[in-house]
């Protein structure tokens, strides 16, 4: 007779009824830590979505291209894509939608593109799931029309949590 | 319900009776005194089995059962205010073992005697 056999002939009539208990993983604990430290922050969201450096300010942002447009000659400003929308929006407050064509291409030669540059812009995530807003492909979207309930992150919390969850 | 005597093989039921279970492969456990801690290294869960748990995982762990082989067991194993239950807890129990990955079912591979 084998141990277990052994074992099992040692255990015949003495056990209780079977239980499994879970115990929470370090990655659950970790998007549920995220969500709580990204709650506090939902009174001191930042006013800025867009900075010039990524250590301007202490909240998480993601690089992004921000491109001039010029109609003939003249520089109609410097805007940021917002695949959302669909459309460009000026990469100084107050953000305001650029009317002169839609999409992201000029649409006729009055129109062009002139010099890209990078900005840094908030990244908005989810308290619940810890999760970044994107698309159905699960590619990030940065977009300055802040999804209905997600947030901007502090840096403090995104490094303490996100990266582990 | 089932009632079984002494020798004689409880049935579940005709619909659960070709399903195999065996442990999954890759799961760790660590064994303190009659209860273990369980790790799938797939889920990254840990899970806390008592004594009863830990022998049917170990039981499957050996190779594939049907779950009439788990309600025998049980039966054998469990003390004997829970025996009439055994039924019920090896249902429970191998439903629970699927949804956490620690058990897979083995399909279309029909045991003789199960």
């Amino acid at each position: 007779m084998d141990n277990r056999a052994v074992r099992r002939k040692i255990l015949q009539g003495t056990l209780a009824a079977p239980v499994v208990l879970t115990v929470s993983s370090a990655s659950a604990q970790a998007i549920t830590s995220f969500g709580k430290c990204l709650s506090n922050l939902a009174g001191q969201q930042p006013t800025n979505f867009f900075t010039t450096s990524s250590s301007a300010d202490s909240w998480f942002r993601s690089q992004v291209s921000a491109v001039e447009i010029f109609k003939g000659s003249k520089k109609q400003g410097t805007f940021y894509f917002d695949p959302k929308i669909g459309s460009y929006v000026n990469v100084v407050s107050p953000y305001s939608v650029f009317t002169g064509f839609t999409g992201a291409t000029p649409p006729n030669a009055s129109w062009r593109l002139g010099a890209v540059s990078a900005r840094w812009a908030l990244v908005y995530f989810e308290p619940a799931s810890a999760t970044p807003y994107s698309d159905s492909m699960g590619r990030t979207i940065v977009t300055l029309q802040k999804p209905s309930g997600y947030l901007a992150s502090s840096i403090s919390c995104y490094g303490s949590f996100a990266r582990r969850a | 319900m089932i009632e079984a005597g002494a020798g004689q093989k409880p049935r579940t039921g005709a619909a659960q009776v070709s399903a195999r279970f065996v442990a999954t492969d890759d799961i760790r456990i660590l064994q303190f005194g009659d209860e273990a801690v369980v790790f799938n290294p797939m889920s990254w869960d840990a899970h806390l089995l008592n004594a009863a748990a830990v022998a049917v995982l170990d039981l499957l762990a050996e190779g594939p059962r049907c779950i009439d082989d788990v309600v025998v067991f049980l039966h054998e194993t469990l003390r004997e205010a829970e025996q009439s239950d055994a039924s019920e807890h090896a249902r429970k129990l191998l439903h629970e073992f699927e949804l956490l990955g620690l058990v897979r079912r083995l399909k279309d591979e029909p045991l003789a005697g199960c």
